[in-house]
């Protein structure tokens, strides 16, 4: 049986705020009981069914009770009919600015549009589309910036990290790698500046205890971390400084609500069940309640571990001690009455102790002076922190104004519509003025069909906010690393829904009901139902916003135009490696405790193994896979080159096929081979782009390097035995960056881990298959993860696809609009036109000649915009220009196709009234006088 | 017509029904708004009283609302179908020839 979809979280909203207390549930219980029976209907549907019910349910309520209460507060008596709509009775309050009175108004103004179909959809339409457009990509940017984290007093919250530089080195291993280990020991005991400050860092567990992982987003933090944020867990208890003691072992851990939900059924029994992390077991001490998500915004966490259990987890990769390991995020409470300004001069203070006393052994003395230079400074953090605001920031705040302008040219296309319909009611209105009614007042009730356009279509927008910022999220999610963001509605987003409402409603509203009631009724009935003079003036302003629609329109394509090039620029972009039919594989075999001579030995094995797969072309192992976001570089000198050359190129350890795997092309020399054993001269391949920055361009073949090493350390010298084509190694914008390749059989250390690239060409799911089988074989105590190469390269490609496809989207919107705006002013303007257009056919014009008025009309209107649209595009695009890749904002081509277009659109949404005009039959025109 | 549904329906009068019932035996359709005002409005006056019964998975654990005409009601019904029955005296010739 089909799963009967959920009720639309706005619609059960709307009821809730509506709906009396004692008869919200059963009334909610009966339309999803409703909703059930429709089991024949697609979801979206369904949906839309109890959406409208909702709508017509609440309002029913929402009446009743302002009826109720206008009963009981005026004098006369209104019955238990319905509301009084008639306008006499506020006719006869002049300037009444009662309740009762803006009641009536709104109740006429619903009966006039539901007279009016056609206007009312399309308006409510365009508006919940514009306002809905909006509320979605400002809900993400109040989730991702403006939103506080949910913990107490937010405001005091302050980060703390090197403030003087960014020119650090070592090993930075998490996504907000600010301080080590070392340093926030001294930290935690040194510090004056707050009342209690904490550690923490984001990392990723393993379920599983063999085969396929089983991934747990993890957080490490430190003993106080819960007791400063203010957490208090809902079931079990939090750590303490007592759990956080160097040497601890494996003991508790605190999981998150929804972690607990998912693997422990929610149930109270979880206190004191058993985890496995990584082969270490550990106990459940707490849970933590349901809104509490970490403290980094994207990312939600399962497990909380304390800090110095990380060395029994990570086993001889711990960081605890690695005074070049850069891991930790170190924030704290300033004490009471302190500004952040303070708590820097305080951390200022203790800098120079604290860098002395963890300085990195391993550095060389001018890393060495540079890093006892380093100057700790607080920093507000009371919206946590996030790599995420980082990369998308930026875009959201222009993709928000990109929709404000669509939101705008909506307006102006519902301002003409508006204007449309109070000339038609002229003689009403005149009537009414001539009856004693004020202007006020008339305006006031020409207002309220606005506000009502505005609200209804706010609340439809809202619904639409909410699909489309799933989808963005979803969008924006990454293989393997879905985002977390909290996307209830909050204070600012109910402000913001509301503010647009209003704003629209006034932007729309306001001058057409000014207009229309400027008119003299004298002169209006003796007009006898035909246009005035004073409609000249209005139909100035139906062009002028015409004009502006045509040019924010064509701001919007160039700018859609613009990213669309950009994107397709970026993904021609030849990579220098293959992308399809290559296959990702990370292996850990730490379970097994090989010992380290042996590690070598047992990957070759496993790496031999899945060559001889049936479908396998070629696989290698690399430490660092392209396009991963990982990455090495190390300071070089080129022996025997005079003048000395240094350079800074990109490393990478791989085992022979690595470059017949990726499709890169080896250029001259060989690749690495079984003669490059660990006791052999040290070889390496370069590209040639490190031939051509290091080597001046000469044949590298033979050329010898030195890779600068700590003092006291062995000399690290390579010679040269290959050049390889260049590829790219962190993303597809980048230049091509001098890398030399070393072989993995020669390396230092080997890891107890690996990751192969294979390529293929079976199938995904095929060779995922195989490749578990063969390396389960070899032991299943192996822990394996596969991505697809051609995804990961994609996921770095995100940013440029959202903004592709959004203002894609939002430009074509623009267009259509604006056409729309057009097509229904020049009809406007043929109608107006018609004895005038009667009279030239009288006189001998032919239906060309009048197809030819008409469309020099529209003519100069589409002129004029795209004239003004155009020097607002090249100002406008200025602020998309760093996100543009192979173009100029100022791109003469996109230009040219963008006012082509539109012109062409405009052109043809023109030529529809002017054939009309030119197929009249002129008689009857001039019979109509 | 609200009332009279209730009447009809007995013990499992609740909103839904009560709708499905009117627009059964009148083959109009009627808005479910008008029906819980009306609902409410009569219980206030006392010609209706409601309980809570029969929650159920469908309806998300929610307790429906179910009604149950009050002697008041029955009267104000007795009442209204004689004060109907007298202002048609006479007029049935008239309102078929219509």
């Amino acid at each position: 049986m089909k799963k009967t979809p959920s009720p639309p979280n706005i619609a059960l909203f709307l009821l809730r705020l509506t709906l009396p207390d004692d008869v919200k549930d059963s009334v909610i219980g009966d339309l999803e009981e409703e909703m059930a029976a429709l089991s024949g209907w697609n979801s979206l549907r369904v949906r839309l069914w109890f959406f409208h019910h909702a709508i017509v349910i609440s309002a029913h309520y929402f009446v009743d009770r302002r009826l109720r209460r206008t009963i009981r507060g005026s004098a006369s008596s209104l019955g238990e009919t319905g509301p009084e709509c008639s306008i006499s009775h506020a006719e006869n309050r002049k300037g009444d600015g009662s309740m009762t009175s803006i009641w009536q108004d709104l109740c006429y103004g619903l009966r006039l549009l539901r007279k009016s179909p056609g206007f009312t959809s399309v308006a409510v339409i365009s508006l919940a589309l514009g306002i809905g457009a909006n509320t979605a990509i400002f809900q993400l940017l109040n989730a991702v910036r403006l939103r506080s984290l949910p913990v107490s007093r937010p405001n005091e919250l302050a980060e703390v990290k090197i403030a003087n530089t960014d020119n650090r080195s070592g090993s930075f291993s998490s996504s907000h790698p600010s301080i080590t280990n070392p340093q926030w020991e001294y930290i935690r005991d040194h510090q004056g500046a707050f009342s209690g400050a904490f550690a923490w860092s984001e990392d990723s567990f393993n379920l599983a205890q063999g085969g396929q992982v089983r991934p747990a987003r993890g957080m490490w933090v430190s003993g106080d971390f819960f007791k400063v944020l203010g957490v208090t867990p809902v079931l079990g208890r939090v750590f303490t400084p007592a759990d956080d003691r160097r040497g601890c072992g494996t003991g508790g851990v605190v999981i998150s609500h929804s972690f607990w939900q998912r693997e422990f059924g929610g149930a109270p029994g979880a206190v004191g069940g058993k985890l496995t992390l990584d082969g270490q077991p550990f106990e459940v001490i707490g849970v933590t309640p349901p809104g509490f998500f970490g403290l980094e915004v994207g990312r939600s966490f399962d497990i909380a571990v304390p800090i110095c259990a990380e060395q029994t987890v990570k086993g001889e990769y711990s960081r605890l001690d690695m005074r070049h390991g850069w891991w930790l995020t170190v924030m704290g409470r300033l004490k009471p009455g302190w500004t952040i300004d303070q708590a820097t001069a305080q951390l200022d203070a203790i800098s120079p102790a604290l860098f002395q006393e963890t300085v990195p052994p391993v550095y060389n003395p001018p890393g060495k002076d540079n890093y006892l230079k380093f100057k700790l400074g607080a920093f507000p953090a009371g919206s946590g922190v996030s790599n995420l605001r980082r990369q998308y920031e930026y875009s959201l705040w222009l993709l928000l104004g990109i929709a404000g302008l669509v939101l705008l040219i909506a307006c102006a296309n519902l301002a003409n519509l508006m204007l449309a319909r109070a000339s038609v009611r002229e003689r009403e209105i005149a009537i009414r003025l001539a009856l004693g009614a004020s202007r006020g007042r008339l305006i006031r009730q020409l207002l309220a069909e606005s506000l009502l356009l505005s609200a209804i279509g706010a609340v439809i927008g809202a619904s639409i906010a909410q699909g489309l910022s799933r989808f963005l999220v979803s969008f924006i999610s990454q293989q393997g690393r879905a985002l977390f963001l909290d996307l209830s509605p909050d204070w600012r987003l109910l402000a913001f829904m509301a503010g647009l409402a209003v704003f629209t409603c006034i932007l729309f509203g306001l001058t057409p009901a000014f207009r229309a009631t400027r008119t003299t009724p004298g002169a209006v009935l003796k007009a006898a139902g035909r246009g005035l003079t004073a409609s000249r003036e209005r139909f100035g302003l139906r062009r002028m916003l015409v004009v502006s629609q045509v040019a924010l329109s064509l701001i919007l394509l160039v700018g859609a135009l613009l990213f669309a090039r950009s994107l397709q620029k970026i993904m021609g972009v030849d990579p220098g490696f293959k992308q399809d039919g290559v296959m990702v594989v990370d292996l850990d075999f730490s379970k097994l405790k090989t010992s380290k001579d042996r590690r070598l030995a047992y990957k070759r094995d496993l790496l031999d193994r899945v060559r001889a797969i049936p479908g396998v072309d070629s696989a290698a192992d690399a430490l660092i896979v392209p396009m991963s976001g990982s990455g090495w570089n190390d300071s070089v000198e080129i022996l025997g080159s005079d003048p000395i050359k240094k350079g800074i190129p990109m490393f990478n350890q791989v085992t022979p096929d690595f470059f017949k795997t990726l499709g890169a092309t080896m250029v001259a020399g060989r690749d690495f081979n079984d003669y490059d054993t660990p006791t052999a001269p040290k070889v390496a391949i370069v590209n040639e782009t490190f031939a051509r920055q290091l080597l001046d361009g000469h044949d590298p073949i033979g050329n010898r390097f030195q890779v600068e090493t700590p003092p006291g350390a062995p000399a690290l010298i390579y010679e040269i035995i290959g050049l390889v084509s260049d590829t790219k190694y962190y993303n597809l914008r980048e230049d091509f960056k001098p890398t030399a390749f070393v072989a993995a059989s020669q390396a230092k250390d080997q890891y107890e881990g690996s990751q192969f690239m294979i390529s293929s060409s079976l199938p995904a799911s095929g060779l995922t298959a195989a490749v578990r089988q063969t390396i389960l074989e070899a032991s299943p105590e192996i822990n394996l993860d596969f991505h697809i190469f051609k995804t990961q390269i994609r996921d770095g490609l995100l940013q440029e696809r959202l903004m592709a496809t959004l203002s894609g989207f939002f430009g074509f919107l623009a267009v259509l609009l604006a056409t729309v705006g057009l097509y229904g002013v020049l009809s406007y303007t043929v109608a107006q036109r018609r004895n005038e257009i009667g009279v030239r056919m009288a006189l001998g014009a032919d239906r060309l000649r009048i197809v030819k008025l008409i469309l020099g009309d529209a003519g100069i209107l589409l002129a004029i915009g795209l004239g003004v649209g155009l020097l607002l595009a090249l100002l406008g695009a200025k602020a998309a220009g760093s996100m543009l890749f192979g173009l100029k904002p100022s791109d003469p081509v996109t230009i040219a196709v963008a006012i082509a277009a539109l012109g062409a659109v405009g052109t043809l949404a023109s030529y529809i009234p002017a054939r009309r005009a030119a197929g009249q039959d002129p008689m009857a025109a001039l019979r109509d006088e | 017509m609200v009332l009279l549904a209730a009447l009809r329906i007995g013990d499992e009068a609740y909103a839904v029904t009560i709708r499905r019932e009117i627009e059964r035996r009148t083959g109009r359709s009627v808005s479910r708004g008008a029906v819980y005002i009306t609902l409410d409005r009569l219980e206030k006056k006392g010609y209706l009283t409601s309980y809570l019964a029969g929650s159920t998975v469908e309806r998300g654990g929610r307790a429906k609302r179910y009604y149950q005409v009050k002697p008041v009601g029955e009267a104000a019904l007795k009442d209204s179908w004689s004060a109907m029955r007298k202002m048609w005296e006479g007029l049935e010739p008239v309102v078929r020839k219509v």
